[in-house]
């Protein structure tokens, strides 16, 4: 814990029932997803030194718009 | 995707030089926008914009937000039909620092591009990005919606929560009555994480500088629990959002504020995370 840290809120979620209802927006990728998505990018960039990173980044895109189809998200149509 | 609604479409990111606006402008790019950055150049090396920057962009425009008149020119001469608005001060611990720079990029910013849009009598679909910061914190176990209270103890929290205030009096006083503008919206985002993120006091940046260094690092709030979710996410939300903004009649109901977090399950403390 850094002692000298200024305030900074702690607990907040957002309900997200609104958008569901009004846009039938649903998020697609889960907490895991996201991380090993976070992960991969970096590794790819920093450890494989990958100089096409708008490539890799649009394929994390496809792969993003892949999951949400096949979970029938609206705005996949 | 988004009923093919951006093919072809002129559409505006400001802060397109960001994390999230680099993300944005790269979607927007493959679906056959054609996109023109507003902004100030990145602010770290390294940064995403520059990994993705060729043959994204139709236009750039390097410029602050706080500046109205190279805004209004920008938007002049862009003639969007749809405008993200991403440009600000994005860091809790910059706007202890920095907190005038703060408020005026946040609050001002974002006045100013209303303005912007509605000086040059633009009809584009606006959708402002704040941020999950702009409620009134009340330590709540339950999720907060959109009609709660906006307050702040940060500057950055509380600057978030005024440019809520701020878009609805000009929707109010200028959009809704004013035929010749569209919709408005705002998009409440929370805790984005993704590759290319390298701003700083940031904590997976942060984690990956100190893994990369073989260092160790100092967790400011190790119990704090921050709704992750990947900048994809939070995009998808603000894409279809832009896209039902400018389909929709004139002052339907989605010319509002809504929340785009990753729901309650993903919940995880940074400790955790770490």
């Amino acid at each position: 814990m850094d002692a000298n840290a200024p305030h900074e809120a702690g607990q907040l979620n957002l309900a997200i029932d609104k958008a569901a209802h009004e846009l039938g927006w649903h998020p697609t990728w889960g907490v895991e997803l996201a991380l090993k998505n976070t992960a991969q990018w970096y590794g790819r960039r920093h450890l494989d030194e990958d100089q096409e990173m708008a490539r890799f980044s649009l394929a994390q895109i496809s792969q993003f718009a892949e999951d949400a189809r096949s979970k029938n998200i609206l705005w996949t149509k | 995707m988004f009923g093919d609604f951006y093919t072809g479409k002129q559409v505006l990111v400001t802060g397109h030089t960001g994390f999230k606006g680099g993300w944005l402008s790269l979607w927007l790019g493959s679906l056959g926008a054609k996109v023109s950055g507003y902004g100030l150049p990145a602010p770290t090396h390294p940064n995403f914009h520059e990994l993705i920057q060729d043959g994204v962009f139709s236009r750039e425009f390097i410029g602050d937000v706080r500046d109205l008149s190279c805004l209004r020119s920008a938007v002049e001469r862009i003639r969007p039909e749809v405008v993200f608005h991403l440009a600000a001060q994005p860091l809790v611990r910059l706007s202890y620092r920095e907190p005038l720079e703060t408020l005026s990029s946040n609050v001002m910013g974002t006045a100013n591009l209303l303005e912007a849009v509605r000086q040059t009598e633009c009809a584009a679909a606006v959708v402002i990005v704040t941020s999950d910061k702009c409620y009134e914190n009340r330590q709540w176990v339950h999720g907060y919606r959109e009609n709660d209270a906006m307050g702040g103890h940060d500057v950055y929290s509380m600057s978030k929560g005024a440019a809520e205030l701020v878009v609805q009096s000009w929707r109010r006083s200028f959009f809704a009555p004013n035929a010749k503008l569209g919709n408005v919206a705002t998009a409440r985002g929370g805790n984005v994480i993704g590759g290319g993120d390298y701003a700083p006091d940031r904590l997976v940046p942060d984690c990956i500088r100190a893994l990369l260094g073989r260092q160790s690092i100092a967790i400011r709030n190790p119990s704090a629990t921050r709704p992750w979710q990947h900048v994809l996410d939070c995009l998808s939300g603000y894409l279809w959002l832009g896209s039902q903004l400018a389909r929709q009649e004139k002052n339907s109901p989605i010319a509002d504020a809504f929340n785009f977090g990753p729901g309650v399950q993903a919940g995880m403390t940074v400790v955790e995370l770490v």
